[in-house]
């Protein structure tokens, strides 16, 4: 799985192909695979030892489970659906446009997503670096970001930091608000402050997130603390496959 | 030897991009040192960005341009 990379990507959309994106919607699409599945495959507590289900693999991402919100069909359902109750054409590509990300995205990892469902169940997976979320969130962070995986979210930092000036007031209030009628909406219920603080908190995040992680992983965590950017890496962590 | 100081707008600006800098900093390092209590999750960051950006609208103040109204259906 991918994790800073699904807060970032939209941003990217948004400054690359300009007024065609609505940034919350496609934020939207980006969570929207994780967004009932990835606290049941954590478990309740940090340490993964209260678990939820038997295979969390299976369940994230296979079938029977909710491995079907990884696949392409998932995004063009979801968009149909968001097309026909808001007639909003750039709403609807937009939320496909960030479900698709995320769904090649988690195609790096060892488990892979099933592209193709319901046609197949086939796992698309090129293994850059090994799927741990069995394991719990703290092992899953510390495999993330000591392998390839902490490269990729740092990849995505890194264009965005390019970008920085998406995020200044002026450029929300004079290229972001006027072109998406959720801002329309959105300024006549709430502040100016709040308005920003949504528009910029998935980046804010992404980017606090990767720095805290790697610090965390890499000097305050007492497991493992080496970076490991073999190929399928870290070679420490059990070797998961596709269910 | 004389020194050239930066026009108000570039200071502005720069002192904006500190700012910010130091916030995501702050978080992360909130997020890496209280993990247990931060776990750096998305919903805790909201409260936190929620302060700064109110508090750089009092430090840097900036204006809010009209904005178009929502059209009526």
């Amino acid at each position: 799985m991918s994790w800073a990379a699904h807060d970032l990507e939209p941003f990217l959309f948004r400054a690359k192909l300009g007024a065609v994106i609505s940034l919350p919607l496609c934020l939207f699409g980006s969570y929207s695979p994780d967004i009932f599945s990835k606290w049941a495959v954590y478990g309740l507590d940090f340490t993964g030892d209260a678990k939820l289900v038997a295979d969390p693999v299976q369940l994230h991402r296979g079938f029977p489970g909710v491995g079907f919100t990884h696949s392409l069909s998932f995004g063009v359902l979801m968009a149909g659906i968001i097309l026909l109750m808001s007639k909003n054409p750039m709403w609807a590509f937009s939320f496909l446009l960030g479900a698709w990300a995320h769904v090649f995205s988690d195609t790096l990892d060892s488990v892979g997503v099933m592209l193709f469902f319901p046609f197949s169940e086939w796992h698309l997976h090129f293994g850059v670096w090994q799927y741990v979320g069995e394991a719990g969130r703290k092992e899953d962070a510390i495999a993330y970001y000591t392998s390839l995986g902490g490269v990729w979210d740092i990849l995505w930092a890194a264009w965005l930091a390019m970008h920085w000036r998406m995020f200044t007031a002026h450029h929300f209030h004079t290229e972001i608000v006027p072109k998406d009628s959720f801002w329309l909406w959105m300024r006549t219920k709430t502040s100016d402050a709040m308005m920003l603080s949504v528009f910029r908190v998935s980046a804010f995040f992404g980017v606090a997130s990767i720095l805290g992680w790697y610090v965390w992983a890499l000097f305050i965590n007492d497991f493992q603390s080496a970076l490991d950017w073999s190929l399928g890496g870290p070679q420490w962590a059990p070797k998961v496959g596709p269910p | 030897m004389p020194t050239t100081t930066p026009p108000p707008a570039v200071a502005r600006r720069r002192t904006a991009v500190a700012f910010w800098v130091g916030a995501v900093l702050l978080y992360a390092a909130l997020g890496a040192f209280f993990q247990p209590f931060f776990l750096l999750g998305f919903w805790e960051s909201l409260p936190f960005l929620f302060l700064a950006t109110w508090l750089a609208g009092r430090l840097f103040p900036r204006p809010v341009p009209p904005l178009p109204s929502v059209p009526r259906e």
